[in-house]
């Protein structure tokens, strides 16, 4: 073999590339004369050609499945129970709806729901009424993100400000009043005496007949039942 | 000229014809039940397969592009998606090594009752019986998923390399490669086979 025959011969590689087509019958007369040529020189390609083919022959071979009787029948009762039949509604106009539960991904889907619909519109209206009786109103609430953080750091620092002045205000009238009060105890000592004395005479009744008249005098709270008796007694006697 | 019927049959079928829908499964469940059966080797899974990937065809055959390619392709690349999810669900990756896994020492290997003597030289003769079609099947099972695909959709489904490039998503090259090594393993399992039975 002289070195323009070495240069001409098919490497093994070239002649795996080339090995498909081989097969089919697909190789231009001069690839196929070197395609032979190496089959039958290489010791490896020539049984890699033989093994090759015979799996191919074998699989050609071997015959179409019959498939079950049922199958036709299964598959179109199956298509025709799909939730979503394509035959069906791509000849159908959707609605807008349909549309927007199309595009959305399919976690959000499910809020497009009418139910889903129902429980959020009454829940926003819920919301707009008690907003409303607040004196906020939603017409007139600018929605732009910004404008609506504003509105609500200033709502809030407005119930902030009047809940505070409320009590700073209380509590300066608190102040006063238990100032006036320690005032009214402070001027008035014998107020405190003539308690004490009544306390004493309470205590000192000999009995319920023979009572005087400084029993009449007793505190309201404790004894007007007793005084409202005396006066009675009193009335009764003058009739 | 069945691309051109199968398109017609697409259009109605989007427009509402039942009977449409009908034809194109008349007209491939064949295919698709025999792509699945040979991946498979199990004609319970064949059968759930052809109908799941009917289902999904008629889910989404408005997503069909009739510009775009054959119908077979679109359908074979679906059949094919389909397969690949089942075959990661069931787990049943056994080929890796199969060119070192003999086939007696198998769980669903033939048995050697099964196994019939080579009587004939031409692989045609070794077909003619039942029993050397099944030994055939549980070699083309035992394969590479990569090669096991690509040989069926060569030798069994009729597609040429251009179509199987598209549905397996790979080069030309490759797919010529995958389908010799998948025809010389089937006939080395076979080989082996035989020798094992002592056949040879």
């Amino acid at each position: 073999m002289n070195s323009q025959d070495r240069q001409s011969e098919m490497q093994c590689s070239q002649f795996e590339a080339l090995l498909a087509d081989a097969l089919d019958g697909k190789l231009t007369v001069k690839d196929r004369d070197a395609f032979e040529a190496h089959r039958f020189s290489c010791v490896l390609c020539g049984p890699l050609f033989q093994e090759t083919r015979e799996g191919m022959l074998l699989l050609h071979a071997l015959p179409d499945v019959e498939p079950p009787r049922q199958l036709l029948h299964n598959i179109l009762a199956v298509t025709s129970l799909a939730d979503k039949p394509v035959a069906a509604s791509a000849g159908q106009p959707e609605g807008w709806l349909a549309r927007l539960r199309q595009q959305l991904p399919s976690p959000l889907a499910g809020v497009l729901h009418s139910r889903f619909a129902t429980s959020f519109a009454m829940a926003f209206f819920s919301l707009a009424l008690t907003l409303n009786l607040l004196g906020v109103k939603v017409t007139q609430i600018d929605w732009h993100p910004s404008a609506l953080r504003k509105s609500v750091v200033l709502q809030y620092t407005q119930v902030e400000a009047s809940v505070q002045r409320y009590y700073d205000n209380m509590r300066i009238v608190l102040e006063v009043e238990s100032r006036v009060q320690g005032l009214k105890k402070a001027t008035t000592p014998g107020q405190n005496n003539r308690n004490e004395k009544q306390e004493q005479n309470f205590n000192s009744i000999p009995d319920p007949g023979g009572h005087s008249h400084d029993h009449d005098n007793y505190s309201l709270e404790r004894y007007g039942s007793l005084i409202a008796q005396s006066t009675m007694k009193h009335e009764g006697a003058q009739i | 000229m069945e691309d051109q019927q199968t398109g017609a049959l697409v259009h109605r079928c989007l427009a509402g014809d039942a009977a449409a829908w009908e034809g194109i499964v008349r007209l491939y469940n064949r295919r698709v039940y025999n792509l699945c059966y040979r991946f498979t080797n199990s004609p319970h899974d064949a059968e759930d397969l052809t109908q799941e990937v009917f289902i999904r065809i008629y889910r989404t055959l408005s997503s069909y592009d009739v510009e775009k390619g054959a119908f077979t392709t679109w359908l074979t690349t679906l059949t094919r998606n389909l397969l690949v999810d089942h075959f990661r669900r069931s787990k049943q990756d056994r080929v890796t090594d199969s060119m070192d896994a003999g086939l007696g020492s198998e769980e669903d290997a033939v048995t050697l009752s099964e196994q019939l003597p080579d009587r004939g030289p031409s692989p045609d003769d070794r077909l003619a019986s039942k029993e050397t079609q099944r030994m055939v099947r549980a070699a083309l099972a035992r394969i590479s998923p990569d090669l096991r695909e690509a040989v069926i959709l060569r030798d069994l489904q009729d597609m040429d390399y251009k179509e199987i490039a598209q549905v397996l998503r790979v080069p030309e090259g490759t797919v010529k490669s995958r389908i010799n090594r998948g025809r010389m393993e089937l006939a080395r399992l076979l080989s082996r086979n035989k020798k094992q039975a002592g056949y040879e």
